[in-house]
């Protein structure tokens, strides 16, 4: 999105363009000045078409005139051509374009029509719509790294303009580190460049193989897509999604092939044998806006939610503005309302409900009960990487907290002894219970399995408990018990007996002694790993724990289909270790009237996780020398520091590394609406023509199927089809702003006839055939823009070129750039040491956050609770994505709402940024904990490390006098108690003062 | 090219930023910078396309959709066939919302309606304030929309437009007329609620989407900061403060001795800008120099209570100080139920402060060229909905006052019922055209360059000029 300033540029860069001895070419030259001036009103939209004339075609523009005598346009012969006459006319009724259009034509621009229908009026196929043909690369006279540099020397060159010398190595390196993973490199790291300026390539392949790259890559894609954690309309409500974004930043990763990464997106799971990511990653189909607002018309949200969709293949894929033939055809370019009706048809398919609420006053049978705490069905469960890596993240924590409480030997000895004994027979920490005996008390019949398991058989039973007397006599104290239930064949394939396969259970576990007298065994915490809620609150389930009864998945609309044929875990966490008495035995009883297949096992562990060894990594690694594990069995959550509760909290909210994310489930052809041509994009008028679905008309589809009716899939393959000439375009334009500020073709959303026509075409088309030719190997394209000399040109360092390429079109320099709004957070959290990446991806997290920001929202009232812990200082990227009222320091700078899909983000500077630099708790903090990193007695070395952090190189001698002055008067200002630092010394504050300084810097937050 | 936009003196007054001097579109420099591309008609100050009557706006936004038929449109017949089934003919085949499907029985006015002022005009006895100043107000009886439901209703009275992304009339303002003042926002959004009735409001109502980030709508806060992170880091006093802003400025200055980057000119001022804003936004927000009679004639009886009144008076605060466009968000009038009790509390809530504000503007001879607007994103059925009101887009009330408009008329007719208009129907884009019309623009022409085409604020077919209404 140019700022009104660069429309400035963009006006004054056209006229650079055409000089007076080449001649003009269409597309670059006269294109533009049609299309703005002219087409809207003679171009394809045939409702709209004036006198039924067509300039944007030779052949309706060389024809004679429908109306009037003469000729459009007579190639050759300017003083012919009714264009021109009617250009020229001093007429107000005859003038064109008329005055009612509000446009006008410059001198200039008449006179390039002039001189173009004097050279001929050789018209062109529209750039983007060409087929890709790999150009030719120019031979040039300076020194090139790879053709990259041969195309923009070579336009360089013909301008008697030199390219600029090399960065210097730290801003070199700053420069790549912040582009491909969004982080600075460390002082040490530049100092090593330093030495090795020859290493450039292995620190590319270095930072290409970064976990964080996948971070940086996913941002510009997720504005693409338009991922938010809300679903944008009215109450705003949460929507589980957070697995797609991990699965966009493990795409990049791994460096999956863009059209593998299309396909899984548009249509996993269509594709045979779906895998999980592959269903996860179709939540791109269900990422638009949600409502469920009483009182909506169920028809006209999905009339919304289908143009949402045509909009983001056209932006996020086609870099086309599909949107505007959703009332008429397009005014400029040739899409028509029958192609936009005929691209929403390919998700007709589509599981999705138009309000995702049932109201007493609009009852919605399908979604029965579904209010406004109710997450966004259809949902796809499944384990993620991300919550099992913060487990083990806090698991960590756990560990280093519990070392630190003492255990007297002799106790530590005994039960070690028990534990070796233990460990060599159940590595993963839970003994299978041998049953002996079970019963129902309503004569449900039951089998003992040979893998120990009981299965119910027969109709439900109301009020039925069935006791599984344990017959192993334990080897250890218990903490836990674990509950399996398991499919059987006997019951269907399913878990329970219900109808759908579904239990309901109540456990309770009970010790008999030797007079068969029982006594209870309290339990703390129970926790399945797959449930159906029986309640929910903004989006989640209401509570971590099932408390007394656990009733199976799956929920409403849940997927994988056969979850009730697939094995679910509970652990029961025992208040404290439980000894069996000698004699004594363990009887596990159960209510419930549809129990199926059940097995237990044993644990000395107090707070296993469902569905998880009981015994971690970690825990044997370190049970024979350090105290955690013993803590971890014998010392109840009550006796343990008040720490250990918070931690536990924190790992049993992970829910055992289960998440949900909104999916695309494809339902029956005869249950799909049919798509028919809104007129007008009205979504009442039902007389419109019914449409099949069909990609863009006007564009080649050799590859596509013709006996049958064409899916997502097809749509998926063909967006990446050889013969499409748009997304390898779109891609790769995309990217290049990333290398270097701008797009080739710089209306990054718009590759139409009102975007820009390419600075460099063959560039582009090259680098676009490069991509496609590569097996669409996003990693390569970036390697090869990263290995050029234009890229590692330095920045910003050339006074002519500003009055010669005030834009940096022509790339002679690199360009200066802001950080992206994610960035700028997560360079200063990793400058101040603070940002915390153990791991990738997870659950949104919240940072501090203005209070009262969210008092406008209802249904249900939202508020804002800062994350505790490690994640509180995450990458920026993970913050939660409220549509309606977004994060303000993201907001601030520039980060999209994510409402609609965004190719680009413009680039403010506003007086909120300096606040947000300035007084954001956030940027206080890094601010303290950079000083404290940097702190020595002697000031001096203070500042100049500190600095060396942030914009890593030297202070100059000037800025290191007004910063020493800087620190004396701030420290003034605190001993004389005009300010006051909490729990620090004048010294530090001055200090931290400095450092809030330095940060706030306008090179802290730009990379040159 | 002997131009040089870029010149950083040049660019960093065109980055006069959110507070910008004048507008970009209008800006004399435009018309120097674009002299040689298309001359543009006059200019402001003699740039615009038409001699402004208004400078400024304030929208009183009663979200949620007041009732017409419980304040402006007084309807008899409705009151006679109260409790009867609403009749076919005029409902048949018409979009409603909560009411789908629903046997619809009309609902009579609950409110007394009597006439007031001069000009004779109907107002209900729930707003007996604004009654009084009834005079200075054109009500419009005969505002329509296309939306039903609030969160799209509120997009297409911002922006004409029911796609995010679009700017909101605030933003378009901005981005036409800058503001007439460098230490405030030029377009600020005030919220309140109380008692039922509330539904969410976006701040995507306030966006200024495809248009820059710095014509954004800037929400003060009521409680705490009124602006987010306006306040100092805790402990540290105005003068550290400007020593930090001072000496980031000296930085910035040895930079942009290194580096030809015209983000640096603009980078200090606007941490100016920010420095200024600190202070200027407490000082616009601290109401101690008001007389009593001011908290008074308002109805505020805590100086930082959070309410609509306390908010009105803020408008008033802004627009003397330049803020061009003041929106209040008034988030208590969605009576689906219980309207008999809802809507009396909502009409205390506002009546007083509306009037209160018209006096005031009046009396500081500012109403002349402050077009105030008074209404919600929809109205309500005739047809009631248990013992409340369903949503209703076919015709409403909406007031405006000031800037231009006469004042002591009644614009547009419903039918006997109330359901739909019979006369002068006014769309939400000849509201838009009608607007801008008064701050001196011409809507057809006021265009800017998105995705390749050129949107307007009044949307793409002509809109018209609500030409009865003007002085």
């Amino acid at each position: 999105m140019p700022t009104p300033y660069q429309h400035l540029l963009l006006l004054f860069a056209v006229t650079v363009h055409a000089s007076a001895e080449e001649r003009l070419s269409f597309n670059r030259d006269i294109r533009p000045i049609l299309s703005d001036k002219c087409i809207g009103c003679h171009g394809p939209d045939a409702g709209h078409r004036e006198a039924d004339l067509r300039l944007d075609l030779p052949e309706t523009a060389y024809a004679k005139l429908a109306e009037g005598p003469g000729y459009a346009i007579v190639p050759g012969k300017p003083e012919e051509s009714q264009v021109l006459a009617r250009i020229d006319s001093q007429d107000p009724d005859d003038v064109m374009p008329p005055p009612s259009s509000h446009k006008t034509l410059t001198k200039t621009e008449r006179d390039l029509i002039e001189r173009w229908i004097r050279e001929g009026a050789e018209y062109q196929p529209h750039w983007s719509y060409t087929p890709l043909v790999k150009p030719i690369i120019p031979q040039v006279q300076g020194e090139t790294h790879n053709a990259i540099d041969a195309f923009i020397l070579s336009t360089l060159e013909k301008k008697g303009l030199k390219p600029t010398e090399k960065a210097a190595p730290h801003d070199l390196l700053r420069r790549l580190s912040l582009d491909l993973t969004g982080l600075p490199p460390s002082p040490a790291e530049v100092r090593e460049f330093q030495k090795n300026p020859d290493r450039y390539g292995e620190k590319v392949e270095q930072l290409l193989a970064s976990p964080h790259y996948g971070e940086r890559m996913a941002v510009p894609w997720l504005d693409a897509v338009r991922y938010a954690d809300t679903v944008g309309f009215h109450g705003d409500q949460n929507m589980r999604v957070f697995a797609y974004r991990d699965y966009v930043i493990e795409s990049f990763r791994k460096n999956k092939p863009f059209d593998v990464f299309t396909r899984e997106q548009i249509a996993g799971d269509l594709l045979p044998n779906a895998t999980d990511e592959q269903r996860i990653a179709s939540a791109f189909n269900r990422l638009n806006l949600m409502t469920r607002e009483g009182g909506a018309q169920p028809k006209e949200y999905l009339a919304k939610s289908a143009a949402d969709r045509v909009r983001a293949i056209g932006i996020a894929f086609l870099g086309q503005t599909t949107g505007c033939a959703e009332c008429h055809d397009h005014k400029y370019d040739p899409i028509t309302a029958r192609d936009f009706y005929s691209l929403s048809a390919f998700f007709s398919d589509v599981q999705q409900w138009g309000v995702y609420a049932d109201y007493e006053y609009t009852p919605n049978p399908e979604l029965r009960g579904v209010n406004n705490d109710f997450p966004f069905p259809p949902e796809y469960v499944s384990l993620s990487p991300a919550l099992l890596a913060r487990m083990d993240r806090i698991d960590q924590d756990i560990h280093a907290l519990l070392h630190q409480q003492p255990v007297e030997e002799p106790l530590l000895g005994a039960w070690r002894k028990e534990m070796e004994a233990f460990l060599s027979k159940h590595p993963d920490g839970w003994q299978i219970a041998t049953i002996d005996g079970p019963t129902s008390s309503k004569q449900t019949p039951l089998v003992i399995n040979p893998d120990q398991s009981v299965t119910a058989t027969g109709e439900p039973r109301q009020d039925d408990e069935i006791a599984f007397p344990v017959s192993t006599r334990p080897e250890t104290s218990i903490g836990s018990i674990r509950l399996e239930a398991m499919p059987d064949e006997r019951l269907g394939g399913f878990v329970g007996r219900s109808p759908q396969g579904h239990f309901s259970i109540s456990p309770r576990v009970e010790w008999m002694d030797e007079n068969g007298q029982s006594h209870p065994i309290a339990i703390a915490y129970t926790q399945a790993d797959l449930s159906r809620p029986a309640s929910y609150s903004n989006g989640f389930e209401s509570t971590v724990s099932f408390g007394k009864t656990w009733l199976s998945a799956p929920a409403l609309y849940e997927q994988p289909s056969d979850l009730a044929r697939r094995t679910q875990t509970a652990v029961l966490c025992f208040a404290q270790p439980f000894t069996l008495p000698p004699g004594a035995r363990l009887v596990v009883k159960i209510q419930s009237s549809d129990l199926g297949r059940m097995r237990i096992a044993l644990s000395p562990v107090l707070h296993p996780v469902p569905g998880q060894p009981a015994i971690s990594a970690r825990f044997r690694e370190e049970w024979a020398n350090k105290t955690a594990a013993y803590h971890l069995c014998r010392t109840p959550e009550s006796k343990a520091p008040a720490a250990l509760k918070t931690l536990l909290t924190e790992k049993r909210l992970c829910r055992a590394g289960v998440t949900r994310t909104v999916t695309t489930v494809a339902i029956p052809a005869e249950k799909r609406a049919i798509t028919r041509i809104l007129p007008r994009g009205n979504w009442q008028d039902e007389s419109g023509p019914v449409v099949k679905p069909a990609v863009l008309s006007f564009l080649p589809q050799d590859s596509l199927p013709k006996d049958r009716e064409l899916t997502r899939l097809d749509l998926a393959n063909w967006i990446t089809a050889p013969e499409n000439p748009l997304t390898a375009r779109n891609v790769v334009n995309r990217l290049w702003k990333q290398f270097f500020g701008k797009g080739l073709s710089n209306v990054l959303d718009d590759l139409g006839g009102q975007g820009e026509a390419p600075s460099h075409p063959e560039l582009l088309d090259w680098l676009a055939c490069e991509f496609r030719d590569s097996g669409w190997n996003v990693q390569h394209m970036v390697r090869l823009i990263v290995s050029s000399k234009t890229y590692q040109q330095a920045a910003a360092v050339r006074k002519d070129l500003l009055e010669i390429d005030p834009g940096n079109r022509l790339l002679a320099q690199q360009s200066a750039r802001r950080l992206d709004a994610e960035f700028i957070r997560d360079n200063a959290l990793a400058i101040a040491g603070l940002l915390d990446h153990s791991y990738i991806g997870g659950p949104p997290s919240k940072p501090y956050q203005p209070a009262g920001y969210y008092a406008a929202i209802q249904f249900p009232d939202r508020d804002w609770v800062v994350d505790t812990g490690h994640s509180r200082m995450r990458r920026g990227l993970y913050t939660h994505w409220q549509r309606t009222f977004m994060h303000p320091m993201l907001a601030n700078f520039d980060a999209p709402s994510r409402e609609e899909c965004a190719a680009d983000r413009m680039q403010a500077n506003t007086p909120q940024q300096a606040l947000t630099l300035l007084n954001d708790p956030v940027f206080q903090e890094a601010a303290a904990a950079l000083a404290q990193k940097v702190h020595d007695p002697v000031i001096q070395k203070s500042i100049e490390q500190a600095f060396e952090r942030a914009l890593l190189r030297h202070p100059s001698d000037a800025e290191m006098q007004g910063m020493l002055e800087f620190y004396q008067k701030q420290l003034s200002e605190f001993q004389q108690g005009k300010s006051q630092a909490k729990h620090q010394t004048a010294e530090m504050a001055a200090l931290t003062q400095t450092c809030r300084v330095i940060l706030n810097l306008h090179e802290s937050f730009t990379r040159y | 090219m002997a131009m040089d936009p870029l010149s950083i003196n040049r660019r960093s007054f065109l980055e006069r930023s959110f507070a910008g001097l004048g507008g970009i579109a209008f800006s004399s420099l435009m018309q120097q910078a674009m002299a040689e591309q298309a001359p543009w008609p006059g200019r402001y100050d003699n740039a615009l396309h038409f001699a402004p009557k208004a400078k400024r706006v304030i929208h009183l936004c009663m979200a949620g959709g007041p009732s017409q038929f419980e304040s402006f449109d007084y309807k008899p017949e409705l009151n006679r066939i109260h409790g009867q089934p609403f009749p076919e003919s005029f409902t048949k085949g018409q979009q409603l919302a909560q009411l789908q499907g629903s046997q619809l029985i009309a609902r009579g006015s609950f409110a007394k309606f009597q006439q007031h002022g001069e000009s004779g005009t109907y107002v209900s006895d729930l707003f007996p304030h604004m009654a009084k100043v009834i005079d200075h107000f054109a009500v419009i009886n005969s505002m329509t929309t296309e939306q039903i439901n609030h969160d799209p209703a509120h997009a297409f009275f911002n922006s004409g437009s029911i796609v995010k992304g679009r700017p909101s009339m605030g933003s378009w303002l901005l981005y036409g007329l800058g503001a007439e003042t460098s230490d405030l926002p030029g377009y600020v959004v005030l919220m309140s609620a109380g008692g039922g009735g509330a539904q969410p409001v976006s701040s995507r109502q306030w966006s200024s989407g495809f248009l820059p980030g710095k014509y954004q709508g800037v929400q003060f806060q009521s409680n705490g900061a009124a602006v987010h992170y306006l306040g100092n880091p805790e402990g540290i006093c105005q003068s550290t403060q400007r020593l930090v802003v001072d000496e980031v400025k000296r930085m910035n200055g040895l930079l942009s001795e290194t580096r030809y980057d015209p983000e640096i000119a603009a980078r200090i001022a606007q941490y100016e800008m920010a420095f200024r804003m600190q202070s200027s936004v407490p000082s616009l927000t601290d109401l101690a120099g008001e007389p009593q009679s001011i908290l008074d004639l308002y109805g505020i009886k805590e100086a930082n209570e959070s309410s609509f009144a306390r908010n009105c008076l803020l408008a008033r605060r802004m627009v003397e100080r330049g803020v061009r466009f003041v929106q209040l968000y008034h988030r208590a009038w969605d009576h689906h139920r219980d309207i008999e009790k809802d809507m009396p509390f909502s009409a205390k809530n506002t009546d007083q402060a509306t009037a209160a504000l018209i006096q005031d503007l009046l009396q500081r001879g500012m109403l002349e060229d402050t077009l105030v607007i008074w209404g919600g994103e929809f109205g309500r059925t005739p047809m009631g909905q248990g013992t409340g009101r369903d949503h209703h887009i076919n015709a409403f009330s909406l007031l405006m006052a000031g800037g231009g408009i006469k004042g002591g008329i009644v614009h547009g007719k419903t039918d006997e019922l109330g359901y739909g208009v019979v006369q002068d129907k006014v769309t939400v884009h000849d509201l838009h055209a009608t607007l801008l019309h008064q701050l001196g623009i011409n809507d057809a022409a006021f265009t800017y360059k998105f995705q390749g085409l050129d949107f307007k604020l009044s949307g793409v077919e002509p809109a018209k000029v609500i030409k009865k209404i003007l002085l």
